[in-house]
């Protein structure tokens, strides 16, 4: 008897690189901790592609709540926080490729780019003080900002990240280039 | 067009600078990504002081943004002092809840719009909270983050108070709100993985469905439009 399953096209949003391996890792293991095995088995969860930030998950046709849940548990993968949005659910692969992995949507930002050797110094302004720091990652309008100082730190504890999240219009004075 | 996708989706407890580590206008972004339509961006601090988010990046067509405050409060008259304080300078306010003088305290004043993670202590609301909550139209929060930062035994007492939270809301008709209480970008969840959580804590489809846009919509739409004239007294059209 053949089994039905639906395609869930995901994109993954990271602190750093995420390895294929440690994905379907981390994904297993949070569907073994919420469901346990028995759940685990009946949904036939399966990454069947991976490459740049983004996948195709197969799952059986019933569950598809059910994964979305598992999909929205992961938090952490080895040590960088990590997060799993679902961009679409279609009846085949090349449904879920053509309609959600290949065209590009306008909300959705470029791909992120590193440019870690070009570290520019950068500064925000708060209310309560001004963070300066690093910028680690640059993603058109989006910037992660390292800051090493005591009182960002104990933010960053609070928030349980590395980098502050930023954009471009929070900088003071906009000499940032990147 | 599906009853999902016609919905518009809103967050009331989202977290950003100073108070945690990304910046308003971030959250804004990666919101709007994941498919909102509106955030309430809470402030939370030891002194319960409100501290307006003035932003400098243009709004997004078709997206908003909410001011409100989480109150965090040792005891129920400290708590009346502060929600008179920020009143008229948020539009939505919430109180953290968890203690249980204090979620009777905030589920039994009209001027609460949201009982934060009640469930935070492992402990389940009971029959009186939930009626009261009821009639004082205060919304019942379930916080997927108590299922996305914790694991194992913690998980399972807060999971098994919130399934008890879900019957007694369903039993006395309390308005339920699903919330991220997102501390940074990568607390935030899509609608749909935010419902489908929901669902985990006992909710049917409709239910979660409601308590992430219709529910939270019309909390917005009664304090936004002025429409309030006193505790439970407002303007019907």
């Amino acid at each position: 008897m053949r089994e039905s399953n639906r395609y869930l096209a995901i994109s993954v949003t990271s602190e750093g690189d995420i390895p294929r391996r440690d994905l379907v890792n981390e994904i297993l293991f949070c569907a073994a901790t919420l469901l346990g095995d028995a759940g685990n088995s009946e949904m036939g969860i399966r990454l069947l592609s991976f490459e740049e930030n983004k996948g195709i998950i197969r799952c059986r046709m019933d569950k598809v709540w059910e994964t979305r849940a598992v999909l929205a548990i992961v938090t952490t993968i080895k040590g960088m926080r990590t997060r799993i949005k679902v961009l679409g659910v279609s009846g085949t692969v090349r449904g879920a490729t053509e309609k959600y992995l290949l065209t590009q949507d306008i909300n959705e930002p470029e791909p992120e780019i590193k440019r870690t050797q070009r570290i520019k110094e950068c500064k925000m302004i708060i209310d309560v003080g001004t963070i300066s720091g690093e910028v680690v990652n640059r993603n058109t309008n989006e910037i992660d900002l390292l800051s090493e100082d005591p009182h960002s730190l104990e933010i960053l504890n609070r928030s349980n990240t590395r980098y502050f999240g930023i954009t471009v219009f929070d900088i003071k004075d906009k000499e940032i280039d990147v | 067009m599906g009853i999902i996708k016609s919905s518009d989706f809103y967050d009331l407890n989202i977290h950003a600078l100073p108070d945690y580590a990304d910046s308003p206008s971030r959250m804004m972004l990666e919101a709007k990504y994941m498919g909102y339509s509106g955030i309430c961006l809470t402030s939370i601090n030891p002194a319960n002081t409100f501290r307006d988010t003035d932003i400098t990046m243009p709004t997004p067509r078709d997206f908003e943004i909410y001011t409100g405050i989480e109150i965090q409060a040792d005891n129920v008259s400290r708590l009346n002092k502060y929600i008179n304080r920020s009143i008229n300078k948020v539009d939505i306010i919430t109180v953290s809840g968890g203690d249980e003088d204090i979620n009777r305290g905030a589920v039994e004043d009209g001027r609460v719009d949201l009982l934060a993670h009640p469930a935070s202590q492992g402990k389940p609301l009971n029959h009186v909270l939930s009626k009261a909550a009821a009639d004082n139209g205060v919304a019942i929060d379930f916080n997927i983050d108590a299922l996305i930062r914790y694991r194992g035994g913690s998980r399972v007492r807060i999971l098994s108070a919130l399934r008890q939270n879900t019957r007694l809301a369903r039993k006395f008709d309390a308005p339920m709100v699903i919330t991220s209480n997102a501390r940074s970008h990568y607390d935030l969840r899509g609608p749909r993985e935010m419902m489908a959580l929901g669902m985990l804590m006992g909710m049917t489809r409709e239910e979660a469905l409601h308590a992430l846009s219709t529910v939270p919509g019309s909390i917005i739409n009664r304090n936004r439009n002025n429409n309030r004239i006193m505790d439970g007294v407002e303007v019907v059209q």
